[in-house]
C-alpha cells in the first residue's frame, strides 16, 4: 500500500516536474515548506504567545509577533532562492556501461544575486553557491547497464536563511541516454599490440589532405606553413590502414550481450588505430568511417541492439 | 565554520547573562560565567570536544541549588527563567555537532524572551533585541557555512550581521502590523505573579540625626499625568506617602491608629489623574494631598495614606483622584489619639522643653501665636539648609535647636513638631515628596526622589493645618522645586562642596530627565499597549471591533506584500541598463515576426531588419554604437542619448517601409 502510494507520488512528480532541456523555476515549480527545525521555532512561537497574553507581557507578545514575521520573510527570501532560475539540463548523446555519464546542469540568472541551493540525487547530496548569472554543476553517474537510462529525479533546494523554512523543485529530465556496452579489452587478450599510428620510426609514406578524425600530432606543419594547405603526414603504419567490418554474425561470442561487448572493443580499437570500420547489425548497418560521430552513431546503435 | 557559528553561541550567552546579572541571585551568575569563560577558552583554543558528562551534572545541580536556596522553588517566574538560563547553558556545555547548536540557538531565542518577565524596561528590550539578532546570525551562519569556508573576521560578522539586519528591516512591517493589530486576548489560565520584597525611597521610619550627609538621587519616584492647570501651583503640591506619629528620641515611627482603613466619597471639584510609580511595587502611593485611589487593590488609610491591599506588579497608571482645594476636615481625637500625638519623654531635651515653654508663655498660651512665634524664632537664630548637616547624638533635638543648626527637612519637621508637643498642641510628621517637575513634552509631572520631603501637621481647632517648617529657613526650596533649588544654592551641597559636584549634578539631572521620559514613552506606549489602549486607539481609526482588527491586519499585511513587491520590481527595472530598456522599448513597437529571437544576437537582428529596407545606415549605426556600449563599455549618458535616438530613427524607417508595402 505504502510502495503504491509513493510511486503514485513519483509518478505525479514525474509528470509535474518533467523537464526538456532547459527550465525556468516559476511560482508553480516551486515548492515551499516549513523545514525540520521550522518546527521547533513554530513551537517556540507558540510558547512566547502564550506566556505573553498569560503574563499580560507585552514585550514578550512583541518578540511573538517579531519572530512570526521573520519566519514569514523566511517563506519568502527562501522562495525567492529558487524562484527566477533557469536550468539548462545537458545531457551526453550516449552513454557506456562502466564509465562515467555526466549530467551537466546550467544554472542561469538574469541579475547575479547570490544563491544557496543544495542539489539531492540518488544518494548524494552537493552544496552548489552562486553568485554569478551562470554557473555548472556535473552530475556524475556510472551506469552499470546497457540500453535506455532514464536519469533519477534531481532535487534541487534551499533552505537559507536560517534553515526554518525550505523551498525545493524537482527535475525530472524527459529525455533518457542511451548507454552503449563496455568494449571487451582485446589489447588484454592479445599481448602483441599493434603499432601505435604515432610511432615516430614509421617510415613516412605520402601527404594527404585532412579528414576530419585526424589526429593533430600527424599534420604537417611545414606545408601548412607554406600554404600548401592543411595536410596530414601518413606513415607507412597507416597507410596500409585496415578497414573493418564489424558484422553481428561473425563475431565469436555465445550471447548477445557478449557479442555486443566484442563489437565494442572492435570499434574502440579501430577508433584508437585510426582505421575506417563499418558496423553490421540484424536489423541495421553504419557504413564505414571513423572519428568522433562515427562512434557516436555506432554506440548508438549498440546502445539500441 | 564552527568557530564562527560559537562565536554567536558566546556573544547570545553573554547577553543573556548581562540580562540576568541585576534578577538573578549573585552566586547563580557567578557560576554562569565562569562556565561562560570555560566555553571562551575552549573558543579560543578552538577545540570543539564537549565537556565531560560530570561536569556538566556538577553544575545542573549546583545550579539548581542555588535557585531553589533562593527561591525555595523550581518553579514561578523568576526561579523558572533562572532554570531555563541554567539549562540553556548546560546545553551549550554539551552540544557538540549542529544539530546541537539549531536546538541552542531556538532555546536561546526562548531564554531571552523570557528575561522579559523580569523587567519590560528599555534597557532590558535591547538586550533582548541583541540576543535575538545574535540568534538570527547563529542560525545563519549554520546554514551558510555550508557553503563558504571562510575565516572568522570582523569583516565577515559585519556583513553577516547586515543580512540579518535586512532581513529583520523586511520583517519589521509585518511586525508592527500585529503588533497594533492583533486582538488582545486576556490571559488563558493564571500564573504566578512574583512575589520578592519591594523597596522603594520612602520608608516607613524616620530618625533625622543619623544621617549626615543625605545623597541626592535624582532617579525617579513617580509620574503624574494630569492637566496641570487644574493642579496648585508647585509651592502646594505637597504628596503624601504617611504619616509618622511616635518618636522615642532618636526615630519616628507611625503608630497603629494610621493602619485604619478610611472612607471618603469623591466631591464635585475632584480632579482625576494618574499616577505612574516608577518602582512597580512600591508601598505607598504618593498622592495629592488629599486623594483617594479609583482602584480597588488600594486602599485608603486614616493617615490619607494610599497602599496597595496585594502585592501586584503594575506597569500600568493607576486612576486616582483629587479632592481639590477642600478646607481641612474636621476630625475628632480619640483620648489615645490626643495622647498620642502630644507624648514625649520629659527627661530628653530639656533646653528645647523650656524653650516651648518661654514662647508658649510669650504667646500668651494661644496656639496660633505660638505657632508663629516657633517660626519666627527659627528664622532669627540662623538656621541653615543643608544636605550634610552632621550626625546628631544625645539630645537630639537640644542639639539642633541650640548648637548645629544645620540640617534639612527632616530636622526641622520633627524638632518643629516636638517645640509644638511640649507646648501640649497635637502635632505629627508626615513625609512624602514635594514639587516635582514638568516632563520635557510638558504632557505629565515627573517628582523626582530628591523631592522627598517631611513636614508637619498641628492640630488646630479640630482640623490638622499643615506646616512646612522648611519653608521658613529655605524658602526657594518650596517655591522653585528641590532640583532648582540644588542647582542654584551650592551651599546646600555642604562645605567641601566643589563646582563640578554641581556641574555633575546638572548634567545627569538632564540625562535623567531625558531617560525618564523615553521610559515613560516606552511603558506608556509600548509596554502598556494593553486591551484598553488598542480600543481607544483603534476606535479613534473608525475601528471598534475585533473582526475590524483582523480585517485591518490581513489587509495591511497585503498592502506590504505589494509594496515588497513593487519595490523588487523596481530594483529589478533598475539592474537593467538603460540601453537594454531602449531595446526593450524598440521591440515593443515592431509586429510580432521582427521581435528579436532567442539565438539572434542584437547585430544578426538588426541586420534582419534592416535587410527589407533600403537605408540600412541607421541599423548599422545602431549597432556600432550598441557594440561600443556593450563591449567596450563606454556607457556614459551620451551615448545612451545617441543609442535611444538611432533606435528611434530604426522605428521610423520600419514603420515607413510598412507604410509603403
Amino acid at each position: 500500500m505504502q510502495t503504491g502510494l509513493k510511486q503514485q507520488v513519483n509518478q505525479w512528480i514525474a509528470k509535474r516536474f518533467q523537464v526538456d532541456r532547459s527550465k525556468t523555476l516559476r511560482q508553480k515549480d516551486v515548492l515551499v515548506f516549513i523545514y525540520k527545525q521550522g518546527f521547533l521555532y513554530l513551537v517556540l512561537i507558540l510558547i512566547t504567545f502564550i506566556a505573553g497574553i498569560n503574563y499580560a507581557n507585552n514585550l514578550i507578545l512583541g518578540f511573538c509577533f517579531l519572530i512570526s514575521a521573520i519566519l514569514c520573510i523566511s517563506f519568502y527570501l527562501t522562495f525567492k532562492q529558487l524562484h527566477d532560475l533557469q536550468i539548462d539540463v545537458v545531457m551526453p548523446e550516449v552513454g557506456q556501461v562502466d564509465q562515467v555519464l555526466s549530467l551537466k546542469l546550467l544554472f542561469k540568472q538574469s541579475v547575479a544575486s547570490a544563491r544557496y541551493l543544495r542539489i539531492e540525487w540518488q544518494t548524494q547530496e552537493q552544496s552548489v553557491y552562486i553568485d554569478q548569472t551562470q554557473h555548472s554543476v556535473e552530475l556524475a553517474v556510472m551506469p552499470d547497464k546497457r540500453g535506455l537510462y532514464a536519469f533519477e529525479t534531481i532535487k534541487i533546494y534551499s533552505t537559507y536563511p536560517l534553515g526554518l523554512v525550505r523551498a525545493w523543485t524537482y527535475l525530472y529530465p524527459k529525455h533518457k541516454v542511451w548507454v552503449a556496452p563496455k568494449g571487451y579489452d582485446w589489447q588484454k587478450e592479445h599481448k602483441n599490440k599493434p603499432t601505435s599510428a604515432q610511432d615516430s620510426l614509421d617510415e613516412f609514406k605520402e601527404l594527404r589532405g585532412f579528414q576530419h578524425g585526424d589526429s593533430y600530432q600527424n599534420v604537417a606543419w611545414k606545408q601548412v606553413a607554406r600554404g600548401q594547405g592543411f595536410l596530414i603526414k601518413m606513415f607507412e603504419a597507416q597507410a596500409n590502414h585496415q578497414h573493418l567490418e564489424i558484422d553481428y554474425q561473425q563475431i565469436p561470442a555465445q550471447s548477445h550481450e557478449d557479442k555486443l561487448s566484442f563489437m565494442m572493443g572492435l570499434i574502440e580499437q579501430c577508433e584508437q588505430l585510426g582505421d575506417d570500420y563499418a558496423l553490421i547489425l540484424p536489423h541495421a548497418r553504419l557504413e564505414s568511417g571513423q572519428g568522433q560521430s562515427q562512434l557516436i552513431q555506432a554506440k548508438l546503435l549498440l546502445a539500441q541492439a | 565554520m564552527t568557530k564562527q557559528v560559537y562565536f554567536c553561541v558566546l556573544a547570545v550567552l553573554a547577553f543573556i547573562l548581562l540580562g540576568q546579572t541585576t534578577f538573578a541571585p549573585a552566586a547563580l551568575t557567578g557560576l554562569w560565567a565562569v562556565v561562560w569563560l570555560l566555553l571562551v577558552r575552549r573558543y579560543r583554543k578552538q577545540s570543539w570536544v564537549p565537556f565531560p558528562k560530570w561536569f556538566l551534572v556538577i553544575f545542573i545541580l549546583l545550579s539548581l541549588g542555588i535557585v531553589y536556596g533562593n527561591y525555595q522553588t523550581i518553579f514561578g517566574v523568576e526561579a523558572g527563567v533562572a532554570f531555563l538560563s541554567t539549562c540553556l547553558f548546560a546545553k551549550c556545555l554539551e552540544a557538540k555537532n549542529t544539530r546541537d547548536l539549531l536546538i541552542v540557538f531556538n532555546f536561546a531565542l526562548f531564554v531571552s524572551a523570557s528575561l522579559l518577565l523580569h523587567s519590560q524596561a528599555f534597557w532590558m528590550a535591547l538586550i533582548v533585541f541583541t540576543a535575538f539578532l545574535m540568534c538570527l546570525v547563529g542560525l545563519y551562519r549554520i546554514q551558510t557555512g555550508l557553503f563558504n569556508q571562510t575565516k572568522l573576521s570582523s569583516n565577515q560578522l559585519k556583513q553577516d550581521v547586515k543580512q540579518i539586519f535586512k532581513f529583520v528591516g523586511i520583517a519589521i512591517p509585518f511586525f508592527l502590523i500585529l503588533f497594533i493589530f492583533f486582538p488582545r486576548l486576556p490571559p488563558l489560565w493564571a500564573v504566578p505573579i512574583q512575589s520578592n520584597q519591594a523597596t522603594t525611597g520612602i520608608s516607613d521610619r524616620m530618625s533625622p540625626g543619623d544621617i549626615a550627609q543625605l545623597s541626592q538621587s535624582s532617579a525617579l519616584a513617580f509620574r503624574v499625568v494630569a492637566n496641570m492647570s487644574q493642579f496648585p501651583s508647585r509651592s502646594e503640591l505637597y504628596w503624601r506617602a504617611l504619616v509618622l506619629d511616635q518618636y522615642d528620641g532618636a526615630t519616628w515611627t507611625s503608630s497603629f491608629f494610621n493602619q485604619q482603613i478610611k472612607n471618603v466619597q469623591s466631591t464635585a471639584s475632584s480632579v482625576p489623574y494618574q499616577y505612574l510609580a516608577a518602582d512597580e511595587q512600591a508601598n505607598w502611593i504618593m498622592g495629592l494631598e488629599y486623594s483617594i485611589p479609583q482602584e480597588r487593590y488600594l486602599q485608603l488609610y486614616q493617615d490619607n495614606s494610599i497602599r496597595p491591599t496585594k502585592l501586584v506588579k503594575r506597569n500600568v497608571p493607576i486612576q486616582m483622584l483629587w479632592l481639590g482645594r477642600l478646607p481641612a476636615e474636621e476630625v475628632v481625637l480619640s483620648l489615645r489619639q490626643q495622647e498620642l500625638n502630644l507624648s514625649f519623654d520629659e527627661g530628653r531635651d530639656i533646653k528645647a522643653q523650656q524653650l516651648a515653654h518661654m514662647l508658649f508663655e510669650q504667646s500668651q498660651k494661644q496656639p496660633e501665636k505660638y505657632l508663629q512665634s516657633v517660626l519666627a524664632w527659627y528664622r532669627k537664630n540662623g538656621f541653615v539648609y543643608t544636605l550634610t548637616p552632621g550626625t546628631l547624638g544625645g539630645d537630639r533635638i537640644d542639639q539642633f535647636l541650640f548648637s548645629s543648626r544645620k540640617g534639612f527637612c527632616e530636622h526641622y519637621a520633627s524638632s518643629f513638631v516636638m517645640l509644638m508637643r511640649y507646648a501640649g498642641i497635637p502635632a505629627r510628621v508626615v513625609t512624602g515628596y514635594q514639587g516635582g517637575q514638568l516632563a520635557p513634552d510638558g504632557q505629565s509631572w515627573e517628582v523626582r526622589q530628591l523631592d522627598a520631603h517631611a513636614w508637619s501637621e498641628v492640630y488646630l481647632n479640630g482640623k490638622w493645618k499643615r506646616i512646612d517648617s522648611t519653608a521658613m529657613i529655605a524658602p526657594q526650596r518650596i517655591d522653585t522645586g528641590m532640583q532648582d533649588y540644588l542647582a542654584q544654592d551650592q551651599n546646600v551641597w555642604g562645605d567641601e562642596s566643589k563646582a563640578w559636584r554641581l556641574q555633575q549634578f546638572k548634567f545627569l539631572k538632564n540625562m535623567r530627565i531625558w531617560s525618564d521620559y523615553l521610559s515613560y514613552q516606552w511603558q506608556s506606549k509600548v509596554v502598556g499597549y494593553d486591551a484598553d489602549k488598542q480600543k481607544n486607539w483603534l476606535s479613534r481609526l473608525g475601528l471598534d471591533s475585533s473582526y475590524a482588527y483582523a480585517i485591518v491586519l490581513i489587509v495591511g499585511v497585503f498592502a506590504i506584500l505589494i509594496v515588497y513587491v513593487g519595490i523588487y520590481w523596481w530594483r529589478q527595472r533598475r539592474q537593467q541598463a538603460d540601453y537594454q530598456r531602449a531595446v526593450l522599448k524598440f521591440q515593443k513597437q515592431l509586429p510580432r515576426n521582427l521581435h528579436k529571437q532567442q539565438a539572434e544576437t542584437f547585430q544578426e537582428w538588426m541586420q534582419r531588419l534592416a535587410s527589407q529596407l533600403e537605408n540600412k545606415q541607421v541599423f548599422e549605426q545602431a549597432i556600432v554604437l550598441y557594440q561600443q556600449i556593450v563591449f567596450l563599455e563606454q556607457q556614459d549618458s551620451a551615448n545612451t542619448q545617441d543609442f535611444k535616438r538611432l533606435l528611434k530613427d530604426c522605428a521610423i524607417a520600419l514603420k515607413q517601409s510598412q507604410k509603403n508595402l
